[in-house]
Formats: structure tokens, C-alpha cells, sequence
């Protein structure tokens, strides 16, 4: 059998004939001009045969009954006197209702009274947005008077910049399931990782199998035969949590199955075959840190519309893009421009004092991750009037990292 | 409309044409789709912004028709399967023996090449297909296909070792079927 190296298959697709084109460029231009000129048609193609069988419809709703009621008049009393009965009883319901529902109220009051005075477990897990953030804020407040007090102190990147080997991608859902967070362990600590410690949930796809084909680009999930899911926040995790699973191989395509080869039935999503990979610029990306919880994280934050570079930079000042979410970017910082030169993108920025090393390195990881995800390859920052600090030179355009979130327990 | 139709065609045809019949495979099909090419790019042309060039604009509408063929296709393809319940017979209706004279008069090698494309993904046919029959470099097809050039790097990679395996296979089978 013949063996074949690149260089054999790239001289023979570049020997393939060239195949021309056998219509004549005259009649290719009228065919292109007609239809370009031909004026769109104002009623949609499907309304009148729609209108049509509506109607139908109708008149069979209408005339079936009858004719099915005209075949057993007997019927049609008896169902009379069982209405009546039904009438009777349901009114005599009515005559003991109100003391069932008085009950029923007193019991709700009593209930109310309770909750008021003890706050559910929900609530307890779950604070109002508004208290998370202010405690957030004091929480890093606080966090940056610790760093200036210490300079010393080991910066916390968020980033994997070498192209070290032996990571997996294993992405959890943050506490209320709004945001996955991707986090890359060491093969050998993924039993051992404490979502916990992170304040993340456990993970959203237990149970569910990976397998990947490098070869065709594509993987297979594959679910449990009769697997279900309750509610739409959990269905998207587990979809979201897939696709960021997978990210890192490049994938072209990602099927779902269950066990025995059939779609998957994904509660909001429907019956599923098929998830989408993750394309360029369909997110950007915030800090995720729990209530209590030490520990941050790159958050990818999806954004509508596939917004411009510029655009994603104003979006990451955002606040409000979920619970125990914030943005990366200080709101002192104003981005006046972005200009692309062969893969590397330009940012000039306008900015007031930095409170602290930690906050201009958390923030430019966050927007060189987000310029990978964009298709940018290398960020040049312009403005930041800090020459070099401990881990990038900013007067250099600096590689866009890979992969987020080592975590490393 | 004419002279711009004018300058695309004397530009661009040929490429746009050899694109689009290598992606699909079809004569009369490649003759249509160029047309929906132009039409796109004539309805459109008020909203190119000359980010990018007039190439890199033109190619990626052509990509996105061809996808949408193949799109229609899939979809089409199901509803008939479901309908009758033919299962992998719906995979089987393409004429198999079906190659353009251009082709046929080559060697085996070029033969088999041609029809090892159709087994690579549409990703992996429209990268080998700007990379080496049209010899674009790879900032340029990543612009077209709005790509990272490191996607395009690995997607190449994946397209060169699919087509090495396809080709062993399609080797291995003739081997079978001479022994017998």
C-alpha cells in the first residue's frame, strides 16, 4: 500500500484541473440581474393555503359534533341530566368551600408568619443581588487594602500562559446555575477538587460520557437512557457546561445521544441531536467570586448579537450580568479606540489611578481572554503608563492565553 | 450593478466558480449556486464596510451559500428518512460514480484525492480547498472563513490526516476486492 506524506496530498490537490464554468458570463448576468430586480412578493406564499385550511378546520369543528349528536339524540339528554348533576354538586361544594378556605388562609398566615421570622434556606443560600454586590465590593475593598498593605504578596493570574500539557477542561455551574465557570485541573486532582472551596456547584453533567474524535473534529455526549432534566437554568448548564467541556479540542461539531442512540430529551431545549461548539465572538468575559469564597474566576459571559471587539470592551464594564458576578474592567478604565493590525488588536485606553497590581493584572487577562475569543492572537495595550510589571511587559503586544482558570488544590 | 458585476467576474469567476464545484461536486449545481453567489453579493453590496477586502467578502458569501446547500440538504435528507424509515439507505442515494470529464482523464491519484474530499467535513474541504487548489496563504482564508489562523493551522492539520486515512481506506478496499 502506498504510503503518503503531506507534501505528496498538497502537490496532488494542487494538480486537480481547474473546471470552468460553461455559462456564458452575458446569460449569467441576466440570470443575476432578474432575480436582483425581481420584486419581493408582498403576501407571504403559505398565508392563503393556511387561511384555507383554517377554514376547513372550522367547518369540520363546527359540523362534526352535529353530526355525531344527530346519530344519538338519547346521548346528548343523558349527558344534559349528567351536567345538571354536576351543577348540583359543584354548588354544593361551593356551600362548604368557604370553610376549607378559611382554614386554608389561616394556615398560609400562620406559614407567612413563620418565613417572616425565619428566612428559608433558599434565601439563606441565595442573597438579594444588590447585598451580594455591595459585599462584594467591600470584600475587594478590603481585598486591595490587604494587597497594598502587603506588596509582597503572590499575584493570583487567572490564565494559563504556557502551553503546559496534562490539564483538563472541567467546568462547573457558579452557585444559581446563571454562569458555567471553566476551570483546568491537573488529570490527576480531578477526583480530589472541592467545587465547594470555589463556591461553585457540582458539576451539571455527572453521568454523561465524552467521547472525542480529533481526527473528524467532532465528539459524542452520550446521556443515560432516560435521562431527564428539571428546569431551563439546569438544562442550560449541562448544554453550556458540554460545549465548555470541550472547547480546548477545536471541535467542529459535538453530537448528543443517549445510550441507546437516541436524541436526548433536554426539558426547554427539546429533543436535542446536535450542540453548537463555541464560535468567536459569542462571549467575553467578568469575574465570577462567591460570597465568602476566597477564590476567582474567569467568568465567560455570552453576549448577543456577535457585538465588535469595541463593543465587547464596554460590555465588559457591565455590572448586573449575574449573581456573584463582576466586571473585570475598573469603571475608571474608558477604551477610546481598538484598531486590528494582522491579528493584533490595538487597544488605547484612558484610565485614573490603579488601586492595586492585582487589579491591572486581573483585568488584563480578562480582555486578552476575551480578545481570543474574539480571534485576536496577541493584545497590544496603549495608555496604561505602566511600563512592566510582574507578569507581562505592556509595551509588547502579549500572546492572548489559551486556556482560563488553572485551579490547584 | 453591471460594472461592479463586471469587475467581480473578470476577478474573481474562475476561483469563485472552482470553489464552489469542488465543495459540491456538481456541475449544474455549482452553475446555480454561483448565481445565488451574485445575487447575495449584489443585494448586499450597500452594507460591505471594506473591513475586509473584496475577495475575503466575496468568498465568505460564497462559503455561506454552499453551507446552506449543504444545510438544505441534511434537512431535506431527514424529513425523507423519517418519512419512509429508510435509515442509512438515504445516505446511499448519491451517484457515487458521478465525476466530471476534467477529472476522469487524470490519473488515479488525482481521481481518488477528488473523491476522497467528499469524506472530509465541509470545514476540512473548504480549508484544503482555499489552501492548495487555490493557493491562498493562511491570513487569507482565515479572514474568509472569520477564523482564528491558528483554527485554520489545526483544521488543516485534521483535513491532511483525514485524507491520508481516507485514501489508505479507499486503497485497502481495492486491494480486497482484487484478491477476490
Amino acid at each position: 500500500m502506498k504510503k503518503r506524506n503531506d507534501e505528496d496530498i498538497k502537490k496532488v490537490l494542487g494538480e486537480l484541473p481547474s473546471m470552468d464554468d460553461r455559462q456564458s458570463k452575458e446569460m449569467l448576468y441576466q440570470k443575476v440581474s432578474s432575480r436582483v430586480n425581481t420584486p419581493k412578493r408582498k403576501v407571504a406564499p403559505w398565508l392563503f393555503p393556511g387561511l384555507a385550511t383554517i377554514a376547513v378546520l372550522l367547518v369540520l369543528a363546527v359540523f362534526i359534533p352535529v353530526f355525531f349528536s344527530n346519530n344519538g339524540m338519547l346521548t346528548v339528554e343523558e349527558s344534559a341530566d349528567r351536567a345538571n348533576e354536576n351543577a348540583e354538586s359543584s354548588s354544593a361544594t361551593e356551600e362548604t368551600a368557604p370553610s376549607l378556605d378559611s382554614s386554608t388562609s389561616e394556615s398560609e398566615k400562620e406559614s407567612a408568619e413563620i418565613k417572616e421570622a425565619e428566612p428559608s434556606s433558599e434565601d439563606k443560600d441565595l442573597p438579594p443581588e444588590e447585598n451580594v454586590e455591595e459585599s462584594q465590593e467591600k470584600e475587594e475593598e478590603s481585598k486591595l487594602e490587604e494587597t497594598q498593605e502587603e506588596p509582597e504578596a503572590e499575584l493570583e493570574s487567572l490564565v494559563l500562559r504556557s502551553d503546559e500539557g496534562g490539564y483538563d477542561t472541567v467546568s462547573y455551574p457558579g452557585k444559581n446555575a446563571e454562569v458555567i465557570l471553566p476551570t483546568l485541573q491537573k488529570q490527576q486532582d480531578v477526583d480530589t477538587f472541592s467545587p465547594e472551596r470555589y463556591g461553585l456547584a457540582e458539576r451539571a453533567v455527572e453521568g454523561i460520557e465524552y467521547e472525542v474524535d480529533e481526527t473528524k473534529g467532532s465528539a459524542v455526549v452520550t446521556f443515560p437512557d432516560g435521562f431527564t432534566v428539571s428546569g431551563s437554568a439546569w438544562a442550560s448548564a449541562i448544554v453550556e457546561s458540554i460545549r465548555w467541556d470541550l472547547e480546548n479540542f477545536q471541535l467542529e461539531e459535538i453530537f448528543v445521544q443517549t445510550e441507546s442512540g437516541n436524541p436526548v430529551n433536554l426539558g426547554s431545549y427539546g429533543e436535542m441531536s446536535e450542540v453548537p461548539v463555541i464560535q468567536q465572538r459569542e462571549y467575553i468575559f467578568q469575574l465570577y467570586q462567591y460570597e465568602g469564597s476566597s477564590e476567582r474566576l474567569l467568568a465567560p459571559i455570552s453576549v448577543d448579537g456577535s457585538p465588535t471587539f469595541q463593543d465587547a470592551l464596554s460590555l465588559m464594564k457591565e455590572k448586573g450580568r449575574g449573581l456573584f458576578v463582576s466586571p473585570a474592567v475598573p469603571e475608571h478604565v474608558q477604551f477610546t479606540s481598538t484598531t486590528v493590525d494582522e491579528g493584533i488588536v490595538n487597544i488605547n485606553l484612558q484610565h485614573e489611578s490603579w488601586a492595586s497590581e492585582q487589579q491591572l493584572l486581573t483585568m488584563v487577562e480578562a480582555i486578552l481572554v476575551t480578545a481570543g475569543q474574539f480571534g485576536f492572537e496577541k493584545v497590544k495595550f496603549n495608555g496604561v503608563n505602566v511600563r512592566e510589571f510582574s507578569t507581562y511587559d505592556l509595551e509588547e503586544p502579549i500572546d492572548v492565553p489559551d486556556r482560563i482558570n488553572p485551579v490547584v488544590e | 450593478m453591471r460594472t461592479f458585476f463586471d469587475e467581480l467576474y473578470e476577478n474573481y469567476h474562475h476561483d469563485l466558480f472552482q470553489f464552489l464545484i469542488y465543495m459540491v461536486k456538481d456541475r449544474s449545481l455549482a452553475e446555480d449556486l454561483v448565481q445565488d453567489v451574485y445575487v447575495r453579493v449584489m443585494k448586499s453590496y450597500d452594507s460591505f464596510n471594506g473591513k475586509s477586502s473584496e475577495k475575503t467578502w466575496l468568498f465568505s458569501i460564497a462559503r455561506h451559500v454552499a453551507i446552506d446547500y449543504f444545510r438544505k440538504q441534511k434537512r431535506k435528507r431527514n424529513r425523507f428518512m423519517e418519512f419512509f424509515d429508510w435509515t442509512e439507505k438515504g445516505e446511499q442515494i448519491k451517484d457515487q460514480n458521478k465525476m466530471p470529464e476534467e477529472i476522469a482523464v487524470q490519473n488515479d491519484e488525482i481521481q481518488q484525492v477528488y473523491q476522497a474530499l467528499d469524506k472530509c467535513t465541509v470545514d476540512q474541504r473548504s480549508v484544503l480547498i482555499f489552501r492548495f487548489i487555490q493557493g491562498m496563504s493562511i491570513k487569507e482564508t482565515a479572514e474568509i472563513l472569520s477564523w482564528s489562523e491558528s483554527k485554520v493551522k489545526t483544521t488543516q492539520h485534521r483535513a491532511m490526516k483525514a485524507l491520508k486515512m481516507i485514501l489508505e481506506e479507499m486503497e485497502e478496499g481495492r486491494g480486497d476486492r482484487e484478491e477476490a
